[in-house]
């Protein structure tokens, strides 16, 4: 598996001049002009408080929102031609989510959950149960398989989550918050997993409010006011 | 790039788990269904069979009679030789002379006491005049002694048989030791009492003799001739039809024929008017029924919206979305078709057994109501799917 170093300079998204307006009385600018480049294999988090800009960023990036103004690329491709569904395939192919809320299926197993995207790419029902279940374990939950999400805790219910992106084979892992709902030990434990997962050679965006996580990333950027303010790289170590 | 689908498989499975993992909720949404197509199969089986009942019982009697009178004055033309001339018509099972004498005006009547030369009871009674194939052909039964024959008829023997409520009012109760009554002076013997005449239930509050001895009571000349002919199933309009001339060549038109409705041409007529009917309430209550699918799902989308953005953001269309809530939807208006036809069957037969008829429920109605409830599933579903199709994964995402 490459490692992280190998690979940056090869521009996996690329912002260029990227806004979103939101219209209305008052239009509203989410996202000022901002020009970006997250490259293969980084770790980026993406700090600011609550309303700069984070989710917006993380939701243009994951192409669930389009933006109003400039070119966002994705491996070269730009998106702002392409229609639904081909953003609809583009965003189950190369992005894997994980939100702060969970969203897990309260009726579906641990392993239903996981499986739920590949539903969408035409995988037959044995192979889904195959790749979700490796998901499952890659997460450390192959004892909880047949478990409902009320039997999990936070922490189990987020790894749920994480596996249900994994089993879709993502190039990017985009997080939203996704300790926002945590305990410390439990945040430690699922940051300390996605870590592991950039070591095997995930692209991974985090957006949160917590400093102490954006410390532990490869690049953090600083966000408020829809715009970047600042970047930098932390003194960060590869996970061996 | 793999190209996002939703295969049809997934989508019934999908269907199915969501169907079973919320059974109060799909109970609750099939419910309109479930009450629309059980209401149509109670509604049409109960037509059916009411119809069956209806025309059953029009065809044991009624369709197998018909009565023959004469208007104008001057000789008879409906005479005794009357019943013979009918007999030479094909589907004739059997003809009878009953007179009502003197307009339906009563007669006084009394009886002699239990000794002789005693007076008794005393009435005014209607005298109906019937010959003795009259009596085989309204189906005239006794409940003591017995009824009158052809040579008593014919030798004119003063004989005479009372109506079970003429008999109850005169105090006569059994035909034993020869009771005699008095008509208007002249003495009859009663020779039986009669229970039943379903062709002819009047003479039951009555008195019948026969021809030969109405002959000696006065104004026996009024009334209405009439003969009464019983035929085989069917045969009634054409014997209607033929008698006339049968009865009096020179002048058939003295001569008219009530003949009861053919049993098919009224099956057709109450099954017509009632089908129309029936079809309207039912397309108003599958209505109901598509409009409380979808109003429960359209409830159920909005409650889902984090779902549905969730599915979105995973690789979902907007028409993978409909075609997961479409596919819901229809297989709760199955759920809802099947449960309503076997309730609608029940109700059928119990309402059937309660009634006495025979449940009459068309085969292809067990098979179509299901269907019909997997039809509206599939209407109801059109907007809420649509709905749903339009949420936006961040709009669902974020709230």
């Amino acid at each position: 598996m490459s490692s992280a170093a190998t690979i940056y300079g090869v521009s996996e998204l690329e912002l260029d001049r990227v806004a979103v307006t939101y219209p209305g009385a008052t239009p509203v600018a989410a996202l000022r002009p901002l020009s970006l480049r997250i490259n293969t294999g980084e770790m980026v988090g993406v700090v600011g408080r609550s309303g700069s800009g984070k989710s917006t960023l993380l939701n243009v990036l994951g192409l669930l929102d389009r933006p109003t103004g400039g070119h966002y690329l994705v491996q070269g491709l730009d998106t702002g031609t392409l229609p639904e569904l081909a953003l609809t395939s583009l965003r189950a192919s190369c992005f894997g989510f994980v939100f702060q809320a969970f969203h897990l299926l309260a009726d579906r197993t641990a392993l239903e959950n996981a499986a739920l995207g590949l539903i969408y790419r035409g995988e037959p029902e044995r192979t889904r149960r195959e790749v979700a279940g490796w998901a499952l374990e890659r997460v450390g939950l192959s004892n909880r398989l047949q478990s409902l999400p009320a039997a999990l805790s936070g922490g189990e219910r987020q790894r749920v989550a994480i596996a249900r992106a994994l089993a879709q084979r993502p190039r990017v892992l985009l997080c939203d918050e996704p300790t926002g709902n945590l305990d410390r030990q439990n945040a430690d434990q699922v940051i300390e997993l996605l870590r592991g997962l950039h070591g095997e050679g995930l692209t991974v965006l985090i957006a949160t409010h917590d400093e102490q996580i954006a410390a532990s990333m490869s690049r953090v950027l600083s966000i408020d006011d829809g715009q970047v303010i600042d970047s930098w790289r932390p003194a960060w170590e590869m996970p061996r | 790039m793999p190209v996002s689908r939703y295969r049809l498989r997934d989508a019934l499975r999908e269907a199915i788990t969501n169907v079973a993992r919320s059974p109060l909720r799909t109970l609750l949404t099939s419910l309109g269904a479930l009450l629309a197509v059980g209401t149509v199969v109670v509604i049409l089986g109960l037509g059916d069979s009411a119809a069956g009942a209806v025309s059953g019982a029009f065809n044991q009697l009624r369709a197998t009679t018909v009565t023959f009178s004469e208007q104008g004055t001057g000789k008879p033309a409906i005479t005794e030789a009357s019943e013979q001339a009918l007999d030479r018509l094909h589907g004739v099972i059997d003809a009878g002379l009953v007179w009502t004498l003197n307009d339906g005006a009563l007669y006084d009547v009394s009886r002699l006491g239990p000794l002789y030369h005693t007076a008794g009871a005393s009435s005014t009674l209607q005298v109906v005049m019937v010959s003795a194939r009259g009596l085989r052909t309204v189906g005239a039964a006794v409940a003591n002694g017995r009824l009158f024959d052809t040579g008593m008829d014919a030798s004119h023997q003063p004989v005479a048989l009372l109506g079970s409520e003429a008999a109850s009012g005169l105090g006569i109760t059994s035909v034993a030791g020869s009771p005699a009554i008095y008509i208007a002076g002249q003495r009859f013997t009663v020779i039986g009492i009669v229970r039943a005449a379903p062709l002819e239930p009047a003479t039951l509050a009555g008195i019948i003799v026969p021809v030969g001895a109405a002959i000696d009571l006065p104004d026996h000349g009024g009334g209405s001739r009439q003969l009464i002919v019983h035929t085989q199933s069917g045969a009634a309009q054409l014997i209607a039809s033929q008698g006339p001339d049968a009865i009096d060549p020179y002048n058939p038109s003295r001569i008219s024929a009530a003949a009861p409705i053919d049993p098919s041409q009224l099956r057709n007529q109450v099954s017509s008017q009632l089908t129309t009917l029936l079809l309207v309430i039912a397309l108003v209550t599958m209505l109901v029924g598509v409009v409380s699918i979808a109003n429960v799902t359209l409830l159920s989308v909005i409650q889902r919206r984090a779902e549905i953005g969730l599915r979105r953001s995973i690789g979902a269309a907007p028409h993978h979305i409909a075609l997961m809530i479409v596919s819901e939807t229809t297989l709760v208006g199955v759920i809802g078709g099947v449960i309503g036809t076997s309730g609608g069957v029940l109700i059928t037969a119990l309402v059937c057994a309660l009634k006495g008829w025979a449940p009459a429920i068309e085969p292809t109605i067990t098979l179509a109501a299901p269907l019909a409830g997997a039809l509206s599933g599939l209407l109801a579903g059109a907007y809420p799917a649509w709905r749903a199709s339009s949420v936006t994964p961040i709009s669902a995402l974020q709230r």
